[in-house]
């Protein structure tokens, strides 16, 4: 699979100190086939044929290049680096049956085929800016609409595999970076709160709702019953609450136990400068703490907190080994990714230049 | 002791390969492990098994409807395994793996899933976008009204009786009339039903429409019990039990004929004193039968 140069994830004007990317996904079938649980891998090639025919069409509608391809015949690498800047689930790499995705060059809009629906389509933007994402994903839902037959009923709206999801089959979801209530020991009582405003919070890249670089999802729990407008609108809301107790909660931790924050935080930046090995588990726990630094203005860094929330991404399993374009044992990716870290920190700034989001 | 292959580095895992009962032993160092093997480890310890999904969560309530629908049917329903008439889930396979299998699932299952979206949703109707070339998709308030889908699973009854043309065509005419009908129309509705299918019988004899038939006549009594029409219940038990016994006779079908029609008189009818105070004594006879 090809890849290129700008991925969403590098732009640093949009860049969020809590909010680091918005996405929506709009799940739609089509009415000529059974949902993909009951689809013969023949109908499964079909449709995912059919609707790779739809790329170059896409790509002039929105004047950018959209590429397309089987995902079950991509590598376990390429899998892997698509669920690290979470363009497709888990699930997805373990399913067999053919499966295509077509993406846009930088990998923000993705329209996922037969994955649990026909049709996923997901827009991710970075920072806090839902409405962009879901203005996209909605026109590509309309074309889609003129091109195809979708299936709907006026009672239950988009009917969809899981129903979880029919109703608007619009899931919408913020990746926040929350180290102060993190470590305020706040997490539960904060998902406890939310969920009764139908929002679920869970944690991202660690086990279970446990979450290793203090970063969390949020999302909308239901599908039906409420317009698309006041899904985005309930989640925006939740969201901003969320930001406000983050920021407090910052300030607060930068004012009574400041000096001891600024020690940690300049150590991880040691340890990621000069260490040999580093589990994935470690170099996010202290790159998350160099981010928190950078968005408290304890520490100052070329790129900020946008180029850490890159060195993030670019130093998990999938997207280190495409990098190094070889694929190496647990160990070996330990000492590649000390390497590649040591090597991509961002340097300091020096005192009298401001700090922008200029980046490389 | 060294690698295998590259015989410089440590080994470090041992690797055994049985191909055609024949064993095959590596020492292998990390790197050629991870070369000359393809076995993510990581997928193996927390792959599909080890997860916890939503999915399973899912299921889990919805079975226990499916159970809780069970009991107050009185063991009856137990027998009953829905299937989808167009693709062909059945509602344990739907509540397994938490996905629908297509858009006419929503009605075969209908129960399950207002049950569903009670708890789970925000409402149970759609406000959202509509689309504007989509192809629109009926669905009825009430599963009672697409019987033939029922199939009772353990009765043996041949699958490809499922799809028999007529009782597809009766599921049809019956989910055009639909939801929201009060209980006495939709009791009205049955008797017209029953009367129908005893025309049926008039001229289809063969077995395989039997089958059909009381197949059929079992899910109506299901649904009696849904609905505590105990009087229907009452009837409809008695003419299976007869059916049941006299299977071979061939007056089984005279037997099931009159039954019937009588049936469905019953339940046209207003409630007589006479026929209530027989269906309460029944009902008590039957919940001490479901207790055993």
């Amino acid at each position: 699979m090809k890849r290129h140069k700008n991925k969403w994830f590098y732009d640093t004007d949009a860049y969020h100190d809590v909010v680091l990317s918005g996405s929506v996904c709009l799940a739609r079938n089509l009415s000529s086939y059974n949902f993909p649980s009951k689809l013969s891998e023949e109908e499964a090639t079909k449709l995912v044929e059919l609707m790779r025919g739809f790329t170059s069409d896409i790509s002039a509608r929105e004047g950018r290049d959209y590429y397309s391809c089987r995902v079950d015949k991509l590598t376990n690498v390429d899998k892997d680096c698509l669920i690290e800047t979470h363009t497709i689930t888990p699930a997805m790499k373990r399913k067999k049956e053919p499966a295509g995705l077509i993406i846009s060059e930088d990998e923000s809009v993705s329209i996922l085929v037969n994955e649990d629906d026909h049709i996923h389509i997901r827009v991710i933007a970075p920072g806090y800016n839902m409405k962009k994402a879901f203005k996209e994903a909605n026109a590509i839902d309309d074309f889609f609409d003129n091109e195809l037959s979708y299936c709907y009923s006026e009672k239950y709206g988009y009917l969809t595999s899981k129903t979880q999801d029919a109703g608007t089959g619009l899931r919408a979801s913020y990746m926040l970076s929350l180290p102060a209530l993190t470590m305020g020991g706040k997490i539960d009582a904060l998902q406890e709160e939310i969920s009764r405003f139908d929002v679920a919070l869970k944690g991202i890249y660690g086990e279970g709702s446990k979450s290793a670089g203090f970063i969390f999802q949020v999302s909308n729990r239901k599908t039906l019953g409420v317009s698309e407008q006041e899904i985005l609108e309930n989640l925006d809301q939740v969201t901003s609450q969320i930001i406000d107790i983050e920021r407090k909660m910052r300030r607060d931790m930068i004012k009574t136990v400041g000096s001891d924050i600024e020690d940690r935080i300049y150590r991880s930046y040691g340890v990621l400068k000069y260490a040999k090995n580093l589990p994935q588990k470690d170099a996010m726990m202290l790159l998350a703490q160099l981010k928190l630094g950078c968005d408290c203005d304890v520490m100052r860094l070329r790129g900020g907190g946008g180029a850490i929330h890159r060195l993030m991404i670019e130093m998990q399993p999938g997207n280190l080994q495409k990098n190094y374009k070889k694929t190496m044992g647990s160990s070996q990716r330990d000492q590649m990714r000390a390497k590649y870290i040591n090597e991509h920190l961002p340097e300091f700034l020096p005192e009298d230049e401001l700090p922008a989001g200029e980046d490389e | 002791m060294l690698c295998d292959i590259c015989q410089t580095k440590p080994a470090k895992i041992f690797y055994t390969e049985i191909v055609n009962g024949e064993k095959k032993e590596q020492h292998l160092c990390e790197d050629c492990a991870s070369e000359y093997t393809a076995v993510p480890l990581n997928e193996i310890m927390g792959g599909a098994q080890g997860q916890l999904s939503i999915g399973s969560i899912l299921s889990g309530i919805l079975s226990k409807y499916a159970k809780d629908n069970s009991e107050e049917g009185s063991g009856i329903q137990k027998r009953i395994d829905t299937r989808c008439p167009e693709c062909g889930t059945s509602e344990s396979e739907f509540l397994k793996i938490g996905r629908l299998g297509c858009p006419v699932c929503y009605n075969a299952f209908s129960n399950l899933i207002t049950k569903n979206f009670k708890t789970m949703q925000g409402g149970l109707q759609h406000t959202g976008k509509e689309p504007a070339h989509a192809k629109f998709i009926e669905i009825s308030d009430n599963f009672q009204s697409m019987p033939a889908i029922l199939t009772p699973a353990a009765d043996g009854v041949d699958e490809s009786s499922l799809n028999e043309q007529p009782a597809k065509e009766t599921s049809k005419k019956v989910a055009s009339k639909t939801a929201g009908k009060k209980k006495a129309e939709k009791t009205s509705n049955k008797a017209a039903l029953s009367k129908g299918a005893a025309k049926e019988d008039n001229t289809a004899g063969n077995e395989l429409m039997d089958e059909a038939k009381l197949a059929d006549l079992k899910n109506r009594l299901a649904l009696a019990l849904e609905e505590e029409n105990y009087e229907l219940a009452a009837e409809l038990r008695d003419i299976i039990h007869s059916a049941d016994s006299k299977k071979d006779a061939e007056d089984t079908e005279k037997t099931l004929k009159g039954a019937e029609v009588k049936s469905a008189k019953t339940a046209k009818a207003a409630k007589k004193p006479a026929t209530e105070k027989e269906a309460a004594k029944r009902t008590r006879k039957k919940n001490s039968e479901g207790k055993d």
